[in-house]
């Protein structure tokens, strides 16, 4: 059963970023009318057609329009712009009939006569403005990697499922790895049981003693021979694929909350209200593979079960931190953002790149082990 | 000596582990379906499995089968150790009492008689390895120095405990 506790997570943290970059940007459009002076390019980009704002009735609107109530947008603006400016109307008005100081204003170096309305488009550019915020949410949650479906907990079993079953068949964990787990510990008494069987090929048994023969002989050195480097390597083998489906789920488990991280460090860069960005990095991690750091691999000739054991979603796979500055402008924030997700999206690739290289090099190991030391030496061809 | 020695105490004790050992890795091979529900998670971001999650799938499937043939394996080397016992006392009869003893215990713990999920005669057989998987055996087990090659009863790898003697 996919766990959907992750994309309505994602879904939330969006949906605050889309909501703090509108209020960010409407300030930055209010900004721009004051001042006559571009927008800046969102992430998504202008729109073919924006309003023209920059004329002398907007900047007389906004500018002198406060002595006759001021602009309805300004004003929903000021007051923290709950809900949509669809809801607002504005009446453009600028003066009333007898500001006659008014009736002329300097805009841009000329005397220029205003009437005592214009028609406002600022409620026009904040309507473009929710729409290319939504088109730069979209942008970046496109971006993002989806891990929709995924299950942590099924994985975690199974990992744990592996790492009981290595304990059952013996496994000591290294002193490189995780160190003692409680999953490894055992009821069973299969080793004790193992050992009372085992004959090594080079040194005699206290049975041998016993039973001496060529029917012994053949017990000793066919199946009896064979019992040991078949349980070893069942421990390594169970460590080994628990480690590779710890492997998987790391990466899913980190990508995830990179996402989330990094969506909600952009939003707390766009909640701020001074121009200091210092403090206004994110640190994420890239999933590396084991490689030849842990030897998960079962080998030909095992005399020891000793394991690598990695922790649940370990810290061996994530060694490498990168970071990411968000600047101060929402624009700015936004494409930020979008270049973080870009990258983490490349280091992912490389994190399935190296997880591949894993799962070859276990698949190459086992391929190499001989039948006998993977299901005892084989009695049943001489029935 | 004679060429051979026979203690039915070790050669019961043998049998009474190897079901031991078929009996417990019948339990902790249960352990593995654990892993199935995990299956439609090894997958990438897209929930997709890629070919490296679907090895892992495979391998787990293999696994699986070289642990049901490690357990019929131990268990057909139990029977075969206790019938070939059981005919040894027919011509050693004053190892009798031993045999008995041992049956005893086995018949009132049902030893050997454990429900291990699997038919062990059919379970025995090599496991079907995929492509580029070793044929090669550890030295000492190959083909050339299979030392059941010199056995002539074909009735089974451990029957008769001397064939040299014949039973």
């Amino acid at each position: 059963m996919p766990d959907y506790g992750y994309t309505y997570e994602i879904d939330s943290a969006l949906e605050h970023f889309e909501l703090t970059l509108r209020e960010r940007w409407y300030q930055v459009v209010k900004e721009s009318v004051f001042n006559q002076v571009d927008i800046p390019a969102p992430l998504s980009g202008l729109p073919g057609s924006l309003p023209e704002y920059r004329t002398a009735e907007m900047f007389a609107h906004i500018n002198y329009g406060q002595v006759v109530g001021g602009c309805a947008y300004v004003n929903w603006i000021d007051a923290g712009a709950q809900g949509s400016p669809g809801s607002i109307s504005c009446e453009g008005k600028i003066r009333e009939s007898y500001h006659y100081d008014l009736e002329t204003i300097e805009y841009q170096g000329v005397e220029t006569e205003v009437p005592e309305y214009t028609r406002c488009v600022l409620g026009d550019l904040l309507g473009a403005v929710e729409q290319w915020c939504w088109n730069d949410r979209k942008l970046i949650s496109d971006a993002l990697p989806p891990f929709a479906t995924h299950n942590l907990t099924a994985l975690e079993d199974a990992r744990n499922a592996l790492v009981s079953m290595a304990g059952d068949f013996g496994a000591t964990p290294d002193a490189g790895g995780a160190g003692a787990d409680d999953a490894l510990v055992t009821g069973l008494t299969l080793t004790n049981t193992v050992d009372l069987l085992f004959v090594d090929r080079d040194r005699d048994k206290d049975w041998m003693a016993e039973w001496t023969g060529a029917a012994a002989d053949r017990a000793a050195n066919g199946i009896f021979a064979s019992t040991k480097p078949t349980l070893f390597n069942h421990a390594i083998i169970a460590n080994g694929l628990g480690t590779l489906i710890n492997e998987r789920a790391t990466i899913i488990h980190t990508y995830q909350q990179n996402s989330l991280s990094l969506v909600r460090s952009a939003t707390a860069a766009l909640d701020q209200t001074t121009t200091t960005t210092s403090d206004h990095t994110n640190e994420w991690k890239a999933v590396q593979g084991l490689g030849m750091a842990l030897s998960i691999v079962p080998v030909t000739a095992p005399y020891g079960a000793v394991i690598s054991l990695v922790g649940w979603l370990g810290e061996q796979f994530l060694k490498e931190t990168r970071s990411v500055s968000f600047s101060f402008t929402p624009h700015e924030v936004a494409r930020n953002l979008h270049d973080a997700v870009v990258e983490m999206d490349g280091a992912l690739t490389g994190s399935e790149a190296a997880y591949t290289q894993d799962v070859l090099e276990f698949r190459t190991a086992l391929n190499a082990v001989s039948s006998t030391f993977l299901e005892l030496y084989d009695i049943s061809e001489n029935r | 000596m004679d060429g051979f020695h026979v203690d039915i105490d070790v050669v019961m004790s043998l049998a009474k582990n190897s079901y031991s050992a078929a009996e417990q890795y019948a339990q902790i091979t249960t352990k593995i379906t654990r892993t199935d529900a995990a299956t439609p998670h090894l997958a990438d971001k897209f929930g997709a499995a890629t070919g490296a999650d679907s090895d892992v799938v495979a391998m787990l499937d293999e696994f699986y089968e070289y642990l049901r043939t490690t357990t019929a394996r131990y268990q057909l080397v139990g029977e075969q150790l206790e019938a070939s016992a059981r005919d040894y006392v027919q011509t050693d009869t004053e190892q009798q009492d031993v045999y008995n003893r041992y049956q005893n215990d086995f018949d009132a713990y049902d030893i050997g008689e454990a429900d291990l999920g699997i038919d062990p005669g059919r379970e025995a057989g090599d496991t079907d390895r995929p492509d580029g998987a070793t044929d090669a055996q550890p030295d000492g087990f190959g083909t050339d120095e299979n030392p059941a090659e010199n056995i002539e009863a074909g009735d089974g790898y451990l029957s008769g405990l001397d064939p040299e003697e014949g039973n």
